[in-house]
């Protein structure tokens, strides 16, 4: 062995060393906190060989679950609205072409009626007052 | 299921500590640093406690090292917001460390500066300094003693660029922490 690689050595030895002594010195709070973290952790674990005995849970763990859940929703949502708007009944086609009673009020409107008639008589008259003959 | 649960709790007790320590000189904060090795925890009990023993310690220094990685994207990200919405270009990782680089006014010769420190606070704020791979590699393989190949599985790296992250780690850390020889 060289002397650099005893230097190497000597090195990475004096900062694991060191690295160690760190851990060991961590505060106690802190040692607390990671203590109360890993028992979680593991009860997390408990928690899930207990309850989750579900094939799919078990299978596919509780996101996919929830995701085939929710597909399957979705499905017979979309199932029931598409039987809600099949089974109704049919519906009166709209009629959009005026019916004759909308144009009623016109014909009861005679007077106005005979003055259309008679537009060409008044132009004329318009053009030629009574009295007042051509003489060509 | 009790067996196992003993198991992986003495497991997760001889690690914690350890990943602990990454964590907090890593993200420089012992609150992040608890949330990580939590989250760490939740996910390997969760993901692999049904692994073999030796398969372990590989997979939880994987997670605990994504975990790492994730907080320190997740923090590029906010620095950039913060920085356009303070229109303040310095980041904050960089404040702290100018403050704490900052020479104290009573200690003005470095030799002695050197002597107020230990080698071990050094030690830290030497990895503190290094980039996050370089810390990376160097803390599992030297600290933790994983095999090139686990260490490259554990970073999600080629064990190529794992020699690479601790030769240059190794190298830095030998010449900051020369005067302590």
């Amino acid at each position: 062995m060289t002397a650099n690689q005893e230097s190497a050595g000597n090195f990475d030895r004096r900062v694991k060393n060191l690295l160690d002594q760190k851990t060991r010195e961590l505060p106690q709070h802190t040692v607390g906190e990671l203590q109360f973290i890993r028992k979680n952790a593991l009860q997390h674990n408990c928690y899930r060989s207990n309850h989750h005995k579900n094939f799919i849970m078990s299978r596919l763990g509780a996101p996919a679950a929830y995701l085939w859940g929710g597909g399957i929703g979705i499905a017979f949502a979309s199932i029931a609205l598409t039987v809600v708007l099949v089974g109704r009944p049919p519906q009166q086609p709209m009629n959009t072409l005026p019916s004759e009673d909308d144009f009623s009020f016109l014909l009861t409107v005679s007077d106005d009626l005979e003055f259309y008639e008679h537009l060409e008589f008044y132009q004329w008259l318009e053009e030629f007052p009574v009295g007042h003959e051509r003489h060509s | 299921m009790q067996q196992l649960n003993h198991e992986i709790d003495a497991f997760l007790a001889s690690v914690e500590r350890r990943g602990y320590l990454m964590s907090e000189i890593a993200t420089g904060t012992p609150e992040d640093a608890l949330d990580l090795v939590q989250d760490t925890m939740i996910a390997f009990v969760r993901r692999y406690s049904a692994r073999s023993a030796e398969e372990w310690p590989p997979l939880f220094f994987r997670i605990l090292q994504n975990r790492i990685r994730d907080w320190y994207r997740w923090n590029k990200v906010r620095a950039k917001w913060r920085v356009r919405i303070d229109g303040n270009d310095t980041n904050p990782g960089q404040q702290r460390a100018a403050i704490e680089n900052h020479p104290g006014t009573g200690v003005d010769d470095p030799l002695q500066k050197l002597t107020d420190y230990d080698f071990g606070e050094a030690l830290i704020e030497s990895l503190r300094n290094l980039p996050l791979r370089q810390q990376q590699a160097f803390m599992l393989r030297t600290w933790e003693g994983l095999s090139v190949i686990e260490t490259a599985q554990a970073m999600g790296c080629s064990q190529g660029s794992v020699k690479t992250h601790l030769s240059r780690a190794t190298k830095a850390l030998r010449q900051q922490l020369e005067d302590f020889k």
